[in-house]
């Protein structure tokens, strides 16, 4: 099993069938459900993945089928959730002073780091910035 | 209604005793027949008891009590227009015969006849007004002629008479619905449910009263329980699913006016359980039904909300957790804006 930190576009992208992405990320989706994946994120992840949706399609239900989805997927395993605690917070700011990477950008970096794992996105700038293990 | 039950000679009324006097004794091997058709009937055996009458009249043609039996027998097999027969021959030897011009009501009401079903309960009445089924008939036929108040007036009289008499209270709740009286309808059931508390059709017309009087979540606990003695609704069954499916979608469609995200969902996990029942009784098509019929009441506004209550129930329902993902991913492409990814998606979010 392969022990990956993602990140929100990927999740977004997984539940955007037609769009760019979508084929790739729905293809994780299916590996952790296979067990070949697990997925460490931060709890900022769902929080942004459904205020992605609600604001983007104006849709109460779907940004909330979207939460149950992945409340799914942590309830059975397949996604470990990290909070943002005082430790995190430090490391997160060190490295978003190292990288040069958005506050937010850097607390999902911040799992990837702590966990020494490869960061799963789609975003160029933060697959540039980020400076810690390359995938 | 119920026809009055057949009978033998030794266990007769009073009525069918002084009737029969009047065409002399019956002849012993008749006599066994009778016993042996009244026994038959009361162990459901129908179409046998009916054979034992035969040969009862073949003794002895001129037996009224063996018409009646016959008679009654047809009438509970449902065949009306044969029973009728029987009772008219019944009441050609013997004119004061209360049951059997009672039953010759309930014939008549089964072909349609209801004014001649009237004058027949009425006979029955002239002849012995105590027995309150005679009136509680006479009630039923006047409320299927549209006389609502002079039937309410006949079943009270049943009611004087027999206060136990569950189908009475039932069908003088039907009439009060009729008039609108709600409350006064659903005291009516409560009494019917009282005397038999296993009575599906009394728990699913509780369940329409209580709708009527906006007592929703009330009326749904009358349909479940309905339901839950559904094997006693026969063709009412469908009607429970559809109330209380049409009950749910309305309730689903407030959770979503007001934001109540989770219970919406709860609403339509409910929904997809009662509709996966209604399946496996083969009535699935009803839940279809169910949500036409709300549309169908819906403004615009409310149909657009209603759309996002039917999208949780069209992926709630899909068990597969890959497919249930992909085809919420469908939707929200669908509505996503055109040429914005998930990436500038995100990036906007941290903004």
């Amino acid at each position: 099993m392969k022990e990956i930190a993602e990140d929100s576009n990927v999740f977004v992208s997984a539940l955007l069938k037609g769009q760019e992405h979508y084929d790739e990320a729905v293809k994780f989706v299916e590996g952790l459900r296979l067990g070949e994946y697990l997925f460490h994120i931060s709890m900022l992840v769902p929080v942004e993945v459904c205020g992605a949706i609600l604001r983007r399609t104006g849709s109460l239900a779907r940004a909330h089928l979207a939460k149950r989805e992945i409340e799914g997927l942590t309830g059975e395993g397949y996604v470990k959730l990290y909070p943002l605690d005082k430790e995190r917070m430090t490391r997160a700011e060190e490295i978003a002073l190292r990288d040069r990477l958005k506050g937010h950008d850097a607390v999902i970096a911040e799992v990837a780091e702590e966990l020494k794992l490869a960061i799963l996105t789609f975003d160029k700038e933060v697959s540039k910035r980020f400076r810690g293990k390359k995938p | 209604m119920k026809m009055n039950p057949v009978t033998d000679y030794v266990g007769g009324t009073t009525e069918q005793v002084s009737a029969q006097s009047r065409v002399g004794k019956i002849p012993e091997q008749a006599q066994v027949w009778l016993d042996r058709g009244v026994s038959l009937a009361a162990q459901g055996r129908l179409e046998d008891a009916l054979a034992a009458f035969e040969e009862a009249l073949k003794q002895r043609r001129d037996c009224s009590l063996a018409w009646y039996d016959k008679g009654t027998t047809l009438g509970e097999l449902g065949w009306y227009g044969e029973a009728l027969d029987a009772l008219n021959e019944a009441l050609r030897l013997s004119l004061d015969y209360p049951d059997a011009w009672d039953n010759k009501g309930i014939a008549l009401s089964a072909l349609g006849r209801e004014e001649e079903a009237l004058t027949c309960h009425e006979r029955a009445i002239r002849l012995d007004p105590t027995v309150a089924n005679y009136w509680h008939n006479k009630g039923v036929t006047l409320g299927r002629l549209g006389r609502l108040k002079e039937a309410l007036a006949a079943i009270d009289q049943a009611l004087r008479l027999q206060p136990e008499l569950r189908d009475a209270w039932h069908n003088r709740a039907a009439a009060l619905g009729e008039l609108r009286q709600y409350e006064e309808a659903l005291q009516a059931l409560n009494e019917a449910l009282r005397l038999s508390p296993d009575y599906a059709e009394g728990w699913y017309n509780k369940g329409v009263a209580l709708e009527k009087l906006r007592r929703f979540e009330e009326a749904r606990q009358a349909w479940e329980r309905a339901l839950a003695l559904k094997d006693q609704l026969a063709d009412r069954g469908a009607k429970v699913y559809l109330n209380l499916g049409a009950l749910l979608l309305v309730e689903g469609l407030r959770h979503i006016q007001t934001g109540a995200l989770e219970e919406a969902e709860e609403t339509a996990r409910e929904f997809i359980r009662l509709q996966r029942q209604a399946e496996d009784k083969r009535m699935g098509g009803v839940m279809g039904e169910a949500v036409n019929e709300v549309k169908a009441e819906l403004s615009k506004k409310e149909l657009k909300l209603f759309e996002e209550f039917e999208l949780m129930l069209t992926i709630l329902s899909i068990e597969d957790p890959l497919e249930r993902w992909k085809t919420l991913a469908r939707e929200i492409g669908e509505k996503w804006p055109k040429g914005l990814s998930a990436v500038q998606a995100i990036r906007e979010e941290r903004e």
